[in-house]
């Protein structure tokens, strides 16, 4: 049995309080420099920028989402406060003096634990506030009270409103991530390691998430006939990867970003997405109660003789390294056990192991373990190989599940025997006709005896793009490339094609979308938000010649905003 | 009463301390000596409940120290390299003690005055005796049943060290209070401490009253007409033991008359001996055990 209980008296007593003002009072002066430096870099409209002078120039001298840009900022703050309070706050363990001191002190443990915690917290949140605040205000100083508070815009609530939403989703995923990064930093014995385990757990979704397609998608390089590239944007937006609920899961920015995204993006509607991030936070909040039990429990039991020493606790090195090796070698595996980045990888393992413990030591158990972690990787490729990636690849939808079919065909010229460089591009629109997606069925059938994935650029003839809409909203893109040798296949093909009026010619796109496709480059290269996906979307969207809100949400949302 | 009992302690895999059982009685003044990595700064680190025992138990009036807040409030630990806040004052440093324990400003001053230290300085300012001296000024004046001090003497010049010696008699006199310290310098330790508590190689070897203990030690020089046989002395309970032909230095636990008498039974031509201090003990009995470790 625990000798105390979950949740301990949540209010100081005179002492704690009387200290608590004296920690504030000390460490004021640090305190209010670093809220100047973070509300000057949420704020930096304030000092001129040219980039924003782009941003003019491009949407003709309307200032634009500086709402947006600052909310990314807050976000931004927001990590950065949690990923620092907690080392500034639990500093004292990390030096023999100041343990000395600190654990002397007439108060118990999950005590100090939680004076500590709690003045950190605090802190964080009046930082939040305060930066959203600012931005609030600033929302209302461009756009006047009205469209601040009221209806305004493609959004049924004011900015303003938004705003204050962003920033209680800041402040709970901030808390749960500064009481995650609490416990991680109370297992540290130095400031470098505290600093460097915190910084691994927060580029562990990031280095899962990439690994994670890297995988996948060399496995469907290595199952599929379809030439695929190695374009993020195409996979995220595929029906294959659901990948970003698991990166939104494991990563708190993250899932911060989700919500600003959902929420700026105009996807506030977006119930199925709303309701998957609000589960997402409540499952951060349990890992975070979790994680404040952890580490009340760790305090109390910590050993302080252990400062300034390597750090050896379970969640940090420990596990840290091998968990990241292990992604690595997913990263940079292929099935083979034997080539140079697992060597590679294997150096850098050791020389992880030699930094941790700060020797240079080598044992039987480092070796052993990573030949394991090589074996499961390698595992994981061969298990995927014959099960069709887990049964996620295939190389045709079920005919059933077809909604609608959209093909996109690249023609190279030829002049003389050679290769051209001019390139002649055709698409369909959306066909939903069920005779023509039985035709469009048949030939995707017969393309996989054409195609040929690993085709030289210089020897293909075309390319054909088929984009499939499938039930549940899920989409399914397969690019095959034609060899030179199968040209006249090709050239009957696109004939047919033409002749029925399936495809169209891409130089008949309005101005409009023109327009639009230009401003959206805009919108990219002024690097407002990450709209990459959002973007590439779009943009693939007007490609096809389709309008649809995406498309408006862009005009409207993002240009008018 | 603070009461060590059967207390023992690993740091890594090396235990630093062994089944250490001792009292500490109110008002009293125990000098902790032994050589460099004794357990001496880590004993003291176990009583103010920075480090937690891994056997035994250390308990104030029957209540364990480690994480007990009212047994803590008694205690405090002054390290051999105390922290100080970052830019922070004297008198910073006493409001943050002035949270915790019960300082008398008053006491303060009055040692401020005769340590003639200026309170609106930087502690970092400050050279390494008269930080040593402005945390034994807060110390003092906190007012802990038990004050616990890792090497005590060290940067403190011969006069402050009188006043250092002065002040801790005054208060000890004054008030029920008990000092616990850790210091190499002997000489300076036998001459304020009424206990002491010898630890070598994490274990007890000495422990109890300053002059009693000592008293039982006696160094004897003797000289014989015949070649000395070390078996003659087999009987004595002998620390150390230096024979050179036929003279003898010896370190001789016991009663000095019961050893003159068996002595005189192999009829030296002279015997002289001497009292004992603090510092010969020390080295003798260091020297004795690494003897017995060989």
């Amino acid at each position: 049995m625990r000798k105390y209980p979950l949740f301990q008296s949540l209010f100081l007593n005179e002492q704690e309080k009387s200290y608590a003002l004296h920690y504030l009072r000390t460490n004021g002066r640090l305190a209010l420099v670093s809220g100047i430096i973070l509300l000057l870099f949420v704020m930096d409209f304030l000092i001129p920028n040219p980039l924003v002078q782009l941003v003019l120039a491009v949407f003709g001298g309307r200032v634009v989402m500086e709402e947006a840009n600052a909310v990314m900022k807050l976000l931004i703050s927001t990590c950065i406060l949690a990923y620092v309070l907690p080392l500034f706050q639990f500093r004292f363990l990390m030096k023999r003096s100041h343990s000395d001191l600190y654990l002397s002190l007439p108060i118990e443990r999950k005590r100090l634990f939680y004076v500590h915690y709690l003045i950190g917290l605090c802190y964080m949140g009046v930082m939040v506030l305060m930066l959203g605040m600012a931005v609030f205000v600033m929302s209302a100083h461009d756009y006047g009270i009205v469209p601040t508070l009221g209806q305004s815009g493609i959004y049924f609530i004011g900015y303003g409103w938004i705003i204050v939403m962003l920033v209680v989703i800041f402040l709970v995923l901030g808390a749960c991530l500064y009481t995650f990064f609490t416990a991680c930093i109370i297992r540290c014995h130095n400031v470098l390691d505290g600093l460097l385990i915190c910084g691994a757990y927060t580029l562990l979704p990031l280095l899962m998430y990439y690994s994670l397609l890297i995988f996948y998608n060399t496995m469907r390089e290595h199952l599929l006939i379809a030439s695929y590239g190695y374009e993020w944007s195409l996979m995220l937006s595929s029906s294959d990867a659901h990948i970003n609920v698991l990166a939104a899961l494991t990563s708190i920015p993250w899932q911060m970003n989700e919500w600003v995204k959902l929420f700026f993006l105009g996807e506030i509607d977006a119930q199925v997405e709303g309701t998957l991030l609000l589960l997402e936070l409540l499952v951060w909040v349990g890992i975070a109660i979790f994680a404040y039990r952890n580490g009340v429990d760790y305090f109390v039991h910590l050993k302080s003789e252990e400062s300034e020493q390597p750090t050896k606790s379970l969640f940090t090195y420990p596990l840290l390294i091998p968990f990241v090796s292990f992604w690595l070698l997913l990263a940079v595996g292929d099935g083979t056990l034997f080539h140079m980045m697992n060597l590679v990888l294997f150096v850098l393992y050791l020389l992880a192991h030699f930094f941790a413990q700060r020797k240079i030591a080598l044992s039987w158990r480092m070796i052993a373990m990573f030949v394991v972690l090589l074996c499961i990787s390698n595992g994981l490729y061969q298990l995927g190989y014959a099960t069709n990636g887990f049964n996620l690849i295939h190389e045709m939808p079920q005919r059933e599940r077809i909604q609608s079919v959209q093909v996109e065909v690249q023609l190279f010229e030829i002049e003389e025997g050679t290769l051209a460089q001019d390139i002649k591009l055709y698409f369909s629109e959306s066909m939903q006709d069920a005779e023509v997606l039985d035709a469009m069925y048949m030939y995707h059938q017969q393309w996989l005896a054409y195609a040929d994935a690993k085709v030289s650029w210089d020897e293909q003839i075309g390319m054909i793009e088929v984009s499939y809409e499938l039930d549940q909203g899920e989409r399914m893109v397969r690019m095959y490339a034609f060899p030179l040798a199968h040209q006249e296949y090709l050239k009957q093909l696109f004939q047919e094609w033409l002749e029925s009026g399936w495809l169209k010619d891409y130089g008949t796109e309005s101005d409009t979308d023109t327009e639009s496709k230009d401003t959206l480059l805009g919108v990219k290269e002024a690097g407002w938000l990450d709209l990459h996906e959002s973007y590439l979307f779009v943009q693939d969207t007007m490609l096809r010649g389709k309008s649809n809100s995406y498309l408006s949400l862009s005009k409207e949302g993002l240009l008018c905003l | 009463m603070l009461e060590l009992s059967h207390v023992s302690k690993c740091l890594g895999k090396k235990q630093v301390l062994k089944d250490v059982s001792l009292q500490i009685e109110d008002g009293s003044i125990l000098g902790l000596i032994g050589p460099n990595g004794a357990g001496k700064s880590t004993l003291l680190r176990m009583i103010a409940g920075v480090y937690r025992c891994d056997g035994g138990r250390i308990t104030l009036d029957g209540e364990r120290v480690f994480d007990h807040r009212e047994a803590k409030s008694q205690i405090l630990f002054i390290s051999d390299d105390p922290f100080q806040f970052f830019h922070a004052t004297l008198r910073e440093m006493k409001a943050f003690y002035a949270q915790w324990y019960e300082l008398d400003e008053a006491l303060y001053y009055q040692y401020l005055q005769m340590f003639q230290l200026d309170e609106r300085k930087l502690l970092k300012q400050f050279s390494k005796g008269m930080k040593r001296q402005a945390f034994i000024l807060l110390g003092l004046a906190a007012q802990p049943r038990y004050l616990l001090l890792d090497e005590a003497f060290d940067g403190l010049d011969p006069l402050m060290r009188r006043h250092f010696k002065h002040v801790i008699a005054q208060r000890i006199a004054d008030r029920q209070m008990s000092v616990v310290m850790a210091s190499h310098d002997l000489k300076e330790m036998e001459g304020l401490c009424d206990h002491f508590m010898m630890l070598e190689g994490g274990c007890l070897r000495y422990s109890g009253d300053m002059q009693e203990t000592l008293g039982q030690v006696h160094r004897i020089q003797l000289a014989f007409a015949q070649e000395v046989q070390p078996e003659w002395f087999a009987q004595l309970d002998v620390v150390t033991m230096n024979i050179k032909s036929r003279v003898v230095n010896l370190y001789v636990r016991g009663d000095v008359e019961r050893i003159k008498e068996y002595l005189k039974t192999y009829k030296p031509l002279v015997m002289e001996i001497l009292p004992v201090n603090l510092e010969e003990l020390f080295i003798q009995e260091v020297m004795h055990q690494k003897e017995v470790r060989r």
